[in-house]
C-alpha cells in the first residue's frame, strides 16, 4: 500500500466516524418545539357562540 | 415536504396535506399548522367540581373550552364524539384568546379550563390564551391526560395555576392496548407539574378487568405517594360503558370504595370517588384529626369549614388553593 492510499483509507474512516458522530448528537440533542402556526380559516362548519352560562355535557 | 411535529411523544412524520393522529396538527406547503386555534367546539360555564378539582377554588364556576381532537384515542372515550372528530365535520366556534378571557371576565369566572377533549391539542390556543388570562388576573386549569413533550409541556406550565391530569393505569401495555400511548411521558408530566408548583390533582378511571386489581391500585397508589406526594388529591373514577369499550360493565360501586381504602392505607390524603354519588368518597376531611372539612353533594359544596386553608379544629394546613 502507498503512503497516499493509507492516508486516504485514515482520512475516509475518519470522516465517516465523524458523520456517525453527527448524526449520533443530533438524535441525542433534546428536541427543539416548533410552534404551529395558526390557520386562519376553519375547516369545518362554524357555529354562533350561544349561552355559554349553561354547564357543558361532556365530561371533565 | 414532510413535517415532524414534535409536541408530544407520538412525534408524527405528516406528509403535505396531512394531519398528525390528533386531527389537529397539519401540514400545508411543509408549515406546520393548528386548523383549531381561536376554533373551540364548546364553550361552557361548569362549577369547579365538575373537572374535577377539589382543592382548588371550591365552589367557583370556571369557563370551560375545548376544541375537537385528541393525541390519546381510548377506548373507553366518554367524550368520543368530539375528541376523535375531524374539523372538517365538527361545527366550532370563532373565539379568539382575547374574546375568551374577556367572556371570562363578563362571566365572572376566576378561572379558566382547558378541558372536554385534551388542551394538549390545541397547545398554541392554551398557550396565547392562558397567557392573557393570567395578565387579566384569572387562573388557568388544565384538565389532561398528560401527554406531551418536556419542553412545551414546561412552557406551557408557566401560566398553569391547577391541572387534574388522568394517570389512566400502570403499565405501558395498558396505555398502549386501550389508549394508544405510552405511561412514561405522562408520569414525567405529572412530577414536572408537581415540581413546577402547580396544584395537581390526579384521576384514575377504574375500568372493569383491565385496571380494576386491587395489586393494580396499590402500585397506582405507592407511584403517586413517592413521586408526588401523600398530599396530592387522587380520584377514582368510574367508568361507563362508552366507545370501544360498550362491553364492559361499570364499574361496581364496591370497586371503588376498596379502591379509596387501599389509596388511603397507602398513605394518601385525600382519596376521592367520582362519577357516582358517594357520601364519605366526596368529601375532604382532615388528615390529622379526621374531621369533615368540605361537604358535597354532586358538584354543590354543602359546607366548607377550612380556615386560612387550614382545618379549623387542629390547625393543620389542607394542600390546595382556596381563595
Amino acid at each position: 500500500m502507498t503512503r497516499r492510499r493509507f492516508v486516504q483509507r485514515i482520512l475516509k474512516a475518519g470522516s465517516g466516524i465523524l458523520l456517525g458522530i453527527v448524526w449520533l448528537g443530533k438524535k441525542a440533542s433534546p428536541r427543539k418545539f416548533v410552534w404551529a402556526k395558526r390557520l386562519e380559516k376553519y375547516p369545518g362548519p362554524l357555529k354562533a357562540l350561544g349561552d355559554v352560562s349553561k354547564q357543558g355535557k361532556w365530561s371533565g | 415536504m414532510t413535517v415532524q411535529c414534535e409536541l408530544c411523544p407520538k412525534l408524527c412524520l405528516i406528509e403535505s396535506g396531512q394531519s398528525g393522529e390528533c386531527r389537529v396538527r397539519v401540514n400545508i406547503d411543509g408549515v406546520l399548522r393548528t386548523v383549531v386555534y381561536g376554533h373551540p367546539c364548546s364553550v361552557h360555564v361548569d362549577p369547579m367540581e365538575k373537572k374535577p378539582l377539589f382543592h382548588f377554588l371550591p365552589g367557583t364556576d370556571i369557563v370551560s373550552i375545548a376544541t375537537v381532537g385528541c393525541n390519546l384515542h381510548c377506548r373507553n372515550c366518554q367524550n368520543w364524539e368530539i375528541s376523535q372528530a375531524n374539523p372538517e365535520d365538527s361545527p366550532a366556534h370563532i373565539l379568539s384568546p382575547e374574546r375568551l378571557v374577556d367572556l371570562t371576565i363578563k362571566q365572572n369566572c376566576p378561572s379558566l379550563a382547558y378541558t372536554y377533549t385534551d388542551p394538549i391539542v390545541f397547545y398554541e390556543y392554551t398557550y396565547d390564551t392562558a397567557k392573557l388570562a393570567r395578565g387579566a388576573g384569572i387562573r388557568n386549569v388544565l384538565v389532561t391526560a398528560g401527554y406531551i413533550n418536556e419542553e412545551p409541556w414546561k412552557r406551557l406550565l408557566e401560566y398553569v395555576d391547577a391541572a387534574n391530569i388522568d394517570l389512566k393505569g400502570m403499565t405501558e401495555d395498558f396505555y398502549r392496548e386501550v389508549c394508544s400511548g405510552t405511561l412514561k411521558p405522562v408520569q414525567d408530566a405529572l412530577v414536572a407539574a408537581k415540581a413546577r408548583g402547580i396544584l395537581v390533582e390526579v384521576t384514575n378511571l377504574i375500568i372493569p378487568t383491565l385496571n380494576d386489581e386491587p395489586e393494580q391500585i396499590r402500585e397506582l397508589c405507592r407511584w403517586v405517594k413517592s413521586n408526588l406526594g401523600g398530599e396530592t388529591p387522587l380520584h377514582f373514577s368510574r367508568f361507563f360503558p362508552r366507545y370501544k369499550m360498550r362491553h364492559l360493565p361499570a364499574t361496581s360501586p364496591r370497586t371503588l370504595d376498596t379502591a379509596r381504602e387501599i389509596a388511603m392505607s397507602e398513605g394518601l390524603d385525600y382519596v376521592y370517588i367520582g362519577n357516582i354519588q358517594s357520601k364519605a368518597g366526596q368529601n375532604t376531611c382532615c388528615p390529622a384529626c379526621k374531621r369533615l372539612l368540605i361537604e358535597r353533594s354532586g358538584y354543590t359544596i354543602l359546607q366548607n369549614r377550612l380556615k386560612e386553608g387550614s382545618c379549623p379544629d387542629c390547625g393543620r394546613e389542607i394542600y390546595g388553593v382556596w381563595k
